[in-house]
């Protein structure tokens, strides 16, 4: 695959338009308090189903990072993180707003939401494929291993309890196992009905629980417009939007710095863009000039916040293209979009599909400069959406939700499956605990399931246990699991002291 | 909290807790009669969800003595009525969807549910439902040929 392939890939008109849709639209849900890109992703898959592979992921990946960054426009304006990782750039970006200079905060978010994308989607187009070799000598029970650590970490870092993450994550599994079993043949939890034999669908867990779980949440609260609210904060903006090169030198070093740390914290498993974005808010207070302006109305603030927690898009991916592990739960949803499309993430996606993952991957590179373009265009523009109210957004989602979620499959079943994980994706949110590991393990499942009866095969008269022992990736694996819960455990005990 | 309201208190982990591992034993019953290696997966799956499940209900044991005990405060989420009438309205929808047709039942559902959110304003029901029933059936019957379900109505 070369460059100018890739180039020409990106550059096709039906690419081009649908990397347009998901930005607007993934920068749409973004700024809506209550809806995230996930929600988007959830929603939009089913409809990807019949488009081309490279135009399909890219529109998915756009939304990824335009969502992310959409949260700050709310954030910034109304004080009301759109999205989990805006909430670092809520106290300094409002503070901006009253000051009179929120449109020079929305600027510096813009530029630096977008150098942190641009700059994650860099570093994964070289790292992931590198990464992807070394899995090359990954057998059965390193794979087996990968998976279970990745259940491991992305549960033990749910914010409600390692036992809750560890619980869901299970949960998921469990599901996996309804259907067919590929080795045997046996029917595994069917009750004589033909449509589990498959398992169950993962684009209707995947709406139900990230999208129907939403509507739920959002009808305990959610019934009028924020339209007054965001009419008085709109008529403080005023001045520039686009950041002058003298101020944009001033915030290079905390830009790069907090790059640096998106990116590094994306690659952690399970750790999103919340988590890098008050990390690089935290460095950047330590090695600021002017430390007592964080928390008051600090541009720099702005920037490191932004700046990391888009960086996180593309460091998360990388994990995810090369062992299946999600760096950050919307990873997670991505995953079922590409094994959807018959990508299954490895060493073959970097060779046997190259002239695919290529394009997809500097598509969504360059999605974040058109997201900048669009973002300085359009960003006082899209904060009006806003203030549409709940009690239209959420009928007109559920209605779009279950035409997509059937268009799958032309499955009744599909939809019920929706609704119902929709339900169980409410209440476990109401009782804290995070429905990401579920789907994370209804995909991972059928590879842990295959890698562990291969690596049964291939331990012949070995006790299976002393097999897996003596293989050093497996004892890495297995350390960095139990460290994993471990860590987490200590975690929350700390955080019950203080 | 009154102390009549901790002589009271159930943590809700170990409700769920306790419901999550008679649904894991269920199961596990079924995975370990499985054929030959089929059974090994679910049978280890099912088993880590007792287990965790157990750990859930323990948690839940602890927290509800802590709280009776007085020596911390705890509060049960509280479950509102909207998101279950809205899981209904919902089951109903996709029941009608499948016997009368989704343009149909859309465009009644649609209007139901704004005003069940507390839309008031006709002047915004009516052209969002019109709008929304228009976008998909270009998006689905037009673009992506989609076979729609056999119902009565169109």
């Amino acid at each position: 695959m070369t460059i100018a392939n890739t180039i020409l890939a990106i550059f096709q008109i039906q690419v081009l338009l649908y990397t347009l849709l998901g930005i607007v639209l993934g920068m749409i849900l973004g700024a809506l308090p209550g809806f995230t890109g996930s929600m988007g992703i959830a929603l939009l898959i089913p409809i990807t189903y019949t488009m081309e592979p490279v135009a399909a992921l890219v529109m998915l990946m756009a939304i990824y990072t335009a969502g992310i960054y959409g949260g700050s426009i709310s954030a910034i304006l109304l004080h009301t993180p759109g999205a989990p990782s805006s909430a670092a750039t809520a106290d300094d970006g409002y503070a901006l707003t009253v000051q009179g200079r929120g449109l020079q905060a929305l600027g510096v978010s813009t530029v630096c939401s977008s150098i942190g994308g641009f700059m994650s989607g860099i570093a994964l187009i070289f790292i992931a494929p590198w990464l992807a070799k070394i899995c090359l000598i990954f057998g059965p029970a390193e794979k087996f291993m990968v998976a279970v650590f990745g259940l491991t970490i992305i549960g033990s870092l749910c914010s409600g309890g390692v036992v809750k993450g560890l619980l869901a994550g299970t949960l998921g599994l469990a599901i996996s196992c309804i259907g067919v079993d590929a080795q045997t043949g046996y029917p595994r939890f069917m009750y004589g009905n033909d449509y589990l034999a498959s398992g169950l669908a993962t684009i209707p867990v995947l709406i139900g629980l990230f999208s129907i779980s939403q509507i739920f949440l959002m009808s305990e609260t959610h019934t009028g417009s924020n339209k007054a609210i965001v009419d008085t904060a709109l008529s403080k903006l005023h001045g520039r939007l686009l950041p002058t090169a003298k101020e944009l030198g001033k915030l290079l070093i905390p830009t790069i710095r907090s790059t640096i740390i998106g990116i590094a914290v994306g690659i952690m498993p399970g750790a999103g863009g919340d988590i890098a974005s008050f990390l690089a808010v935290n460095v950047g207070k330590q090695s600021s000039k002017h430390p007592d302006e964080y928390g008051k109305g600090s541009m720099e603030a702005v920037a490191c916040s932004e700046t990391a927690n888009n960086a996180v898009s593309g460091g998360a991916m990388i994990p995810l293209l090369t062992l299946s592990i999600p760096g950050a739960p919307t990873a997670a949803l991505l995953l079922g979009g590409f094994t959807m499309h018959g990508l299954i993430p490895g060493s073959e996606l970097f060779t046997k599909h190259a002239d695919i993952i290529y394009p997809i991957l500097s598509g969504f590179t360059f999605s974040n400069v058109l997201m900048c373009v669009i973002g300085l265009l359009a960003a006082r523009y899209i904060a009006r959406v806003v203030s549409i109210p709940m009690s239209i957004l959420a009928p007109v989602i559920t209605v779009m939700a279950t035409l997509g979620c059937y268009s799958v499959n032309l499955s009744f079943l599909d939809v019920w499956a929706m609704v119902i994980f929709g339900l169980l994706g409410y209440l476990m949110v109401k009782h804290k605990m995070v429905t990401s590991p579920i789907v994370l393990a209804i995909i991972l499942g059928p590879i842990a399931e295959q890698s562990l009866l291969q690596s049964i095969t291939l331990s012949r008269s070995t006790f299976i246990l002393l097999y897996y022992l003596s293989r050093p990736i497996v004892l890495v694996m297995v350390a960095l699991s139990v460290f994993s819960i471990v860590w987490t455990v200590i975690r929350e005990k700390k955080v019950k002291k203080a | 909290m009154t102390n009549d309201q901790r002589g009271k208190f159930i943590s809700n982990d170990l409700i769920i807790g306790a419901f999550l591992a008679i649904v894991a034993v269920i199961f596990l019953a079924q995975a370990v009669n499985f054929r030959g290696i089929s059974r090994y997966f679910p049978t280890m799956a099912l088993s880590l969800f007792l287990i965790l499940s157990l750990c859930e209900f323990g948690m839940g044991i602890r927290k509800t003595l802590r709280v009776r005990r007085g020596l911390a405060d705890d509060v049960n989420p509280e479950l509102k009525a909207r998101p279950f009438t809205l899981f209904g309205l919902m089951c109903v929808y996709v029941f009608c969807i499948q016997h009368i047709g989704f343009f149909v039942t859309s465009a009644i559902y649609l209007p139901v549910a704004m005003l069940l959110y507390g839309q008031r304003d006709s002047k915004k029901i009516v052209p969002v439902t019109i709008g929304v029933l228009a976008f998909l059936y270009w998006m689905f019957v037009i673009q992506m040929k989609l076979h729609m379900p056999n119902a009565w109505l169109f």
